[in-house]
């Protein structure tokens, strides 16, 4: 942030309009006015006021959260069967306010040994969670981060929250554009709850047949209610025009999952074995009726008989797998072992004909240090492993299958139809992933130095997704099976105790991670699929190259790279070119452990090199003159550095730095300048920990106890995209890290951890 | 027994294990349907849906953002008013905008023209009637971007096509026409039993207003052929006029959106942008003394009428007082009101172009042209005294001079509230004339102040459909919103 220009463009104030407030429009609620001296000025809401800056916004409207966990558990056991139970109690407070989080959890488990060849088992999980408040992220008006991150630099914040509704009980603003919010009157009135009752439970039984054969029989389920209701009061044009909405979702899932194993163990002479076989049926289904509605007929009622539109949906989702297996494991004197499996899916998820399909997997590991009988102090454990395997998936139901929606209509006195948006697939094959492995792990001075090392290859074919195709077919989208994905890396991590006494411990380790995918081929003739977007740039994946290449805007450029420039000293608008990847070159990460008597410290730094991201919150800031940045050029005009398109000269034009940014990444979205390195060091964690003496607690009811101070999330060693954390995602799948859009800010976290044991 | 028993026992579990996978194979069967939606429907629910559609898109960004402003009918606020000063760093909307019409009307009328021709639920006069509203929904588009998909276009579902190739808009509009005259002889005998009976939001299943609707469509592409290809041009509307055309108000092809917030510019106006009248609008409706001043604009907090100049820069802009300008007229922006797709004032003015241009009688075009603006005042039931004092001034005769911009003007005044179509209409007459912005307060965008004559593919259509779209390039020229489109020759 920049604290030296205030709100107004070209380095003017903002005409004052009729009601004596300045016309904050486009451009000039951004930070391109004059130079803050100081002056005297009117401000935002038509008052004289001294034109100067007033600290960083960030700081002022958020707090500090805070979370507490408590938990207690009792045990029983006896010759006849054991018992558990367990109860947590967590609450949370967000950085924005009234965002909180209520959970509870009660677990209880119970085993019974009917006689001695028969036992029953019982497990039960139930969660119930409440969170208030989610904040509202990247364009959506009530992003409170958005909002404060384009405040003009001279609005004092107290202003914006003592100024949210005026007389006729219209949002407050400092900027004519609809599409934002006062922060203070989203806070105020935008609200959501999000209720969520969890219930687990599965039961086994186990009967010993023979001393060598078991059959075992169990049944589980997931079974998830949740409730989520959300609002915004009428005032905000933002909000459906000034009208207010509500909004009120309901829904269920089950998951239920039941099988039957059967397991022979025999030993012929040094072979040891375990054969099974096994048969298992899982159903998902999920129902959903969603309501919503907007024009509210009075204030401060949100129930959707208050509105005047209303407008709901339903459905209901079912898929059913059955699966048939077998398993065996052999293991050859304690220095050979051999596992494999084989197993067939039938889901109805996919056309019939393609229905079923197979898994397996063979893995092998020789203990060599045992076998050649060359274990010692020095050199203790040598393994070598590897493995093979084939994974087939199916897919989410209705995906094989036209249909046609019935519109909700009202008052029409015929009826509408509809075509769903997203194209099926009448042939789709069952994805299949083909992954094979070497690997060894090697331990030294009594595993005091351990060392693990993994290469790996996958190659994916025939994933299933629905991909965005061209809007002139008439869809947005078609499941298909996309095409070919290959994957290869290695993964390397050493673990040591370099100094050990009776007293002191150090451990030190550290793990490196390198991982390569290309998209090899897709099918149906695409071109390329895009996996995310935001603004015109877009994480695509093109037959070639990597997975998650970046595509966007470059600018105009001559054959030797150069930047165009016009002879008003503007950059121009090139071709859409790959700006970036979203994979990093590697990553690792380096952990320490210092004990001391009943003291320890340790420590996590987190490693990546590499990698790119684009940055739409950079952007913003940028063309709004918030951002420090944007600073250079401001008096004198920014000299783009480039040749002039007619004269062949180098540029030495300046044009003015506000119309420069705005005319790089507003009007022509050139997006080069905003894709960020994401390469960093970052101290993610810091523990000290303080455990009770026994001698302490001996003669009481405690058996051990400890109390730790946490630190998460600390600071950057080095950030190459300096201040925003790359790992700020847009959305949460692993190609939105890839854009990022005024997220919240990054929170560093505290903590205090008492743990005891009864 | 026992061995009886002990040869049975293999096949005892051969059989109950196939008994179980034939079950399980019936049960994933059930599973395997869609609970929520039909495997079959109607046409007719189809068909509304795409009408439906090809009336909400004359409110959409295309229009509220672009063809409207293009237009220069209205500035909107906001960011709406960017498009305006002739930029084009508006990717994602001219991917919305492009997907959008696509999705709303062309989805849906491709899958009525695929039900409606094959098997049981082949009928022709259906296919008729359909094909009119799908005309209307590509000749938008290619007015809109130039080349398009067409003869591949909306063909994701019945043909399986998902990366269509774009055809030269000098072929659409061939196509286009070839077909409509195809509709046009069905329909003249057509028993309306087989059309759509209480299905249809535009005419009620009344055949007749159908062909006088799909013969002035048919009329309208032939005129927009006047300068790209003359010869066609005259040979379809001297074809036209052989028909029924649309003659009075009864015929006009409109809707009165009745679900939700009803008509768009009602919220547009009320709220989000916030719609301001030109400059251009009012001068030319003032000048004149003309009586739809109170239609189409409203008063402003002044009692006066007070434009918006259309391209003002940032500066000029914040300076100009937008918020307190004359607003969109309620007649036009009410939820009730109407929304247009064609009107017979349109298809008068059309006539009299035609017989200016191609059948150069200069008497015949001045009672089409007073017929067009006749027609056009008693749609905005101007009473009675005005439409005679308006009717008797000398805006509403043609004087012999400059025959092509009276008729030109009075035909953008005709065209309220069908805004794209009066861009459309600038970009093929150059009437009303706007000027090359030069003046120091008016911002001169990427095309140094003339006027935008296309939309450009989005950047997600050029990695979709790579091929195909530079294909359409290379034909057409540079992906430019000053790039014209073919029949754009003025």
């Amino acid at each position: 942030m920049q604290n030296e220009y205030g709100s107004g463009a070209f380095g003017d104030f903002a005409p004052i309009g009729a009601d004596g407030r300045p016309i904050l429009d486009y451009p000039f609620s951004w930070s391109w006015g004059p130079r803050m001296e100081g002056q005297a000025y009117t401000n935002w809401l038509g008052q004289p006021d001294t034109y100067s800056a007033h600290g960083n916004p960030y700081e002022q409207f958020y707090q500090n959260g805070y979370s507490a966990s408590n938990s207690v558990a009792f045990e029983g056991q006896s010759e006849k069967g054991s018992f558990r139970m367990s109860i947590t109690d967590e609450n949370r407070r967000g950085i924005i306010e009234d965002n909180t989080l209520s959970k509870q959890t009660i677990n209880i488990r119970g085993k019974s040994n009917l006689t001695e060849k028969f036992s029953i088992d019982g497990k039960m999980t139930y969660l119930t969670s409440k969170v208030k408040n989610r904040p509202g992220l990247a364009e959506d008006g009530a992003n409170t981060a958005l909002q404060l991150s384009l405040m003009p630099r001279d609005i004092r914040l107290s202003d914006v929250e003592n100024n949210t509704v005026d007389a006729n009980g219209q949002e407050i603003k400092w900027n004519l554009d609809n599409t934002f919010n006062n922060p203070y009157w989203s806070q105020n009135n935008v609200k959501n709850i999000d209720e969520k009752d969890r219930f687990q439970g599965i039961v086994s039984a186990n009967w010993d047949v023979a001393h060598n054969f078991t059959i075992t029989a169990k049944s589980g389920m997931d079974y998830i209610v949740y409730d989520y209701t959300n609002y915004a009061a009428r005032g905000s044009q933002y909000q459906s025009n000034g009208l207010g909405n509500y909004g009120h979702d309901s829904g269920k899932s089950r998951v239920w999952n039941s099988d039957v194993l059967a397991t022979y163990n025999t030993n012929i002479s040094d072979v040891r074995m375990t054969l099974s076989l096994g048969s298992s049926y899982r159903d998902e289904y999920s129902s959903y009726v969603n309501i919503s509605g907007n024009d509210a007929k009075v204030d401060n009622l949100y129930r959707i008989s208050n509105y005047k539109n209303s407008y709901s949906s339903e459905g209901i989702s079912e898929k059913g797998v059955y699966s048939f297996y077998g398993l065996g494991q052999f293991s050859y004197r304690g220095f050979l072992y051999f596992d494999a499996t084989l197993r067939n899916d039938n889901s109805s998820a996919l056309p019939k004909e393609n229905n079923s399909y197979w898994y397996h997997s063979e893995n092998m590991s020789l203990l060599f240090s045992k076998l050649f009988g060359i274990e010692s102090n020095t050199f203790n454990k040598g393994k070598l492993r590897g493995s093979f395997a084939v994974v087939g998936n199916d897919t989410s139901p209705y995906r094989t299958q036209a249909v046609y929606n019935v519109d909700q209509t009202v008052t029409l006195p015929y009826t509408v139809g509809s075509i769903p948006s997203s194209l099926p697939s009448f042939d789709l094959r069952p994805e299949t992933s083909e992954s094979w492995e070497v690997g060894t792990e090697l331990g030294f001075f009594d595993n005091r130095l351990q060392l693990d090392f993994t290469y790996y290859e996958t190659k994916t074919k025939d994933q299933i997704m629905a991909v965005p195709i061209s809007g002139g077919s008439g869809y947005s989208s078609k499941v298909v099976n996309a095409g070919v994905i290959s994957s290869k890396g290695y993964e390397f991590q050493l673990n040591s105790v370099p100094i050990v006494t009776d007293n002191f411990e150090w451990n030190l380790g550290f793990n490196f991670t390198k991982s390569n995918s290309i998209v090899e081929s897709l099918n149906e003739g695409l071109e390329s699929i895009t996996l995310n977007s935001l603004n015109a740039v877009s994480v695509e994946a093109r037959p070639g190259e990597e997975f998650g290449s970046i595509y966007g805007y470059d600018f105009l450029r001559d054959n030797f790279g150069r930047k165009l420039i016009t002879d008003d000293g503007v950059a121009q608008k090139g071709e859409r070119i790959k700006l970036g990847s979203i994979t990093p070159d590697w990553y690792g990460g380096i952990t320490t452990r210092l004990k001391y008597k009943n003291f320890s410290v340790s420590a996590l730094i987190s490693i990546q090199e590499g990698g790119e991201f684009y940055s739409y919150g950079r952007a913003y800031r940028m063309f709004f003159g918030t951002d420090a940045r944007s600073l250079e050029g401001r008096e004198t005009g920014v000299i783009v550095d480039g040749i002039n398109e007619n004269t062949g000269f180098v540029n030495e034009t300046p044009t003015m730095a506000m119309l420069n940014q705005y005319s790089n990444i507003f009007t022509n979205e050139i997006a080069t300048d905003q894709i960020l390195d994401a390469s960093n060091v970052k101290f993610k964690e810091l523990i000290l920990t303080y455990y009770f003496p026994t001698s302490l607690v001996k003669n009481s009811f405690i058996q051990s106890g400890s109390i730790s101070a946490i630190g998460r999330n600390l600071f950057f060693f080095h950030n190459a995209a300096g201040d925003i954390d790359p790992e700020a995602g847009y959305s949460s799948d692993p190609t939105g890290a890839a854009l990022e859009h005024s997220s919240l800010p990054s929170t560093r976290s505290y903590g205090l951890n008492l743990k005891i044991n009864f | 027994m026992k061995n009886i028993k002990n040869k049975m026992r293999p096949i005892l579990v051969i059989m109950v294990v196939m008994a179980l996978s034939f079950s399980c194979q019936d049960h994933l069967d059930d599973l395997r349907e869609n609970p929520n939606a039909v495997t079959s429907i109607d046409d007719a629910a189809l068909f509304t849906k795409a009408v439906r559609s090809l009336f909400q898109g004359t409110t959409d960004e295309s229009v509220s953002r672009f063809g409207g402003q293009y237009g220069h009918y209205f500035m909107a606020g906001s960011t709406a008013r960017l498009p305006d000063q002739y930029g084009d760093g508006f990717d994602s909307q001219y991917n919305s905008m492009f997907s959008g019409m696509y999705g709303g009307v062309i989805r849906h009328i491709e899958e009525v023209l695929d039900i409606t021709s094959t098997g049981d639920t082949k009928n022709e006069v259906r296919h008729s009637i359909a094909y009119v509203i799908a005309v209307l929904g590509y000749a938008k588009l290619t007015d809109a971007f130039g080349e398009i998909p067409f003869t591949e276009g909306g063909k994701g579902k019945t043909e399986g096509i998902i990366s269509p190739k774009y055809d030269s808009q000098d072929l659409i509009y061939k196509e286009m026409i070839t077909s409509l005259s195809a509709s046009i002889a069905i329909l003249k005998t057509a028993d309306p039993a087989m059309g759509y009976p209480n299905s249809d939001p535009i005419f009620n299943n009344d055949l007749n207003k159908w062909v006088r609707f799909a013969n002035s469509v048919r009329m309208r592409l032939a005129m927009r052929l006047s300068v790209a290809d003359n010869a066609l041009s005259r040979q379809v509307v001297t074809q036209c006029l052989t028909e029924p055309l649309m003659e009075t108000n009864d015929h006009n092809a409109f809707m009165i959106e009745t679900e939700g917030n009803g008509n768009a510019w009602f919220t547009m106006r009320t709220g989000f942008p916030s719609i301001k009248m030109s400059t251009l609008l009012i001068d030319q409706l003032q000048s004149t003394d003309d009586p739809r001043l109170s239609v189409f604009v409203s008063k402003d907090g002044n009692g006066a009428y007070s434009g918006m100049t259309n391209g003002l820069d940032d500066t000029a802009f914040g300076n100009s007082n937008f918020s307190t300008k004359s607003d969109m007229g309620i007649a036009l922006s009410s939820k009730e009101s109407k929304l247009y797709i064609m009107t017979a004032s349109e298809v008068w003015l059309l006539r009299a172009e035609a017989a200016l241009a191609y059948a150069n009688d200069p008497a015949q075009a001045n009672t089409l042209f007073r017929k067009g603006i006749e027609t056009s005042l008693n749609q905005w039931e101007i009473v009675a005294s005005e439409v005679t004092a308006f009717m008797s001034s000398p805006a509403a005769s043609l004087t012999g001079s400059n025959d092509e911009l009276q008729i030109g003007t009075q035909m953008w005044l005709a065209l309220v509230p069908n805004y794209f179509e009066g861009w459309s209409h600038i970009r093929r007459t150059g009437y009303p004339v706007i000027a090359d912005r030069t003046a120091p307060n008016l911002s001169q965008g990427v095309t140094n102040g003339v006027l935008p004559t296309r939309f450009l593919y989005s950047s997600f259509e050029l990695s979709s459909n790579k091929d195909n779209v530079l294909g359409a390039i290379s034909r057409q020229g540079a992906n430019k919103i000053d790039t014209p489109v073919w029949w754009d020759k003025n």
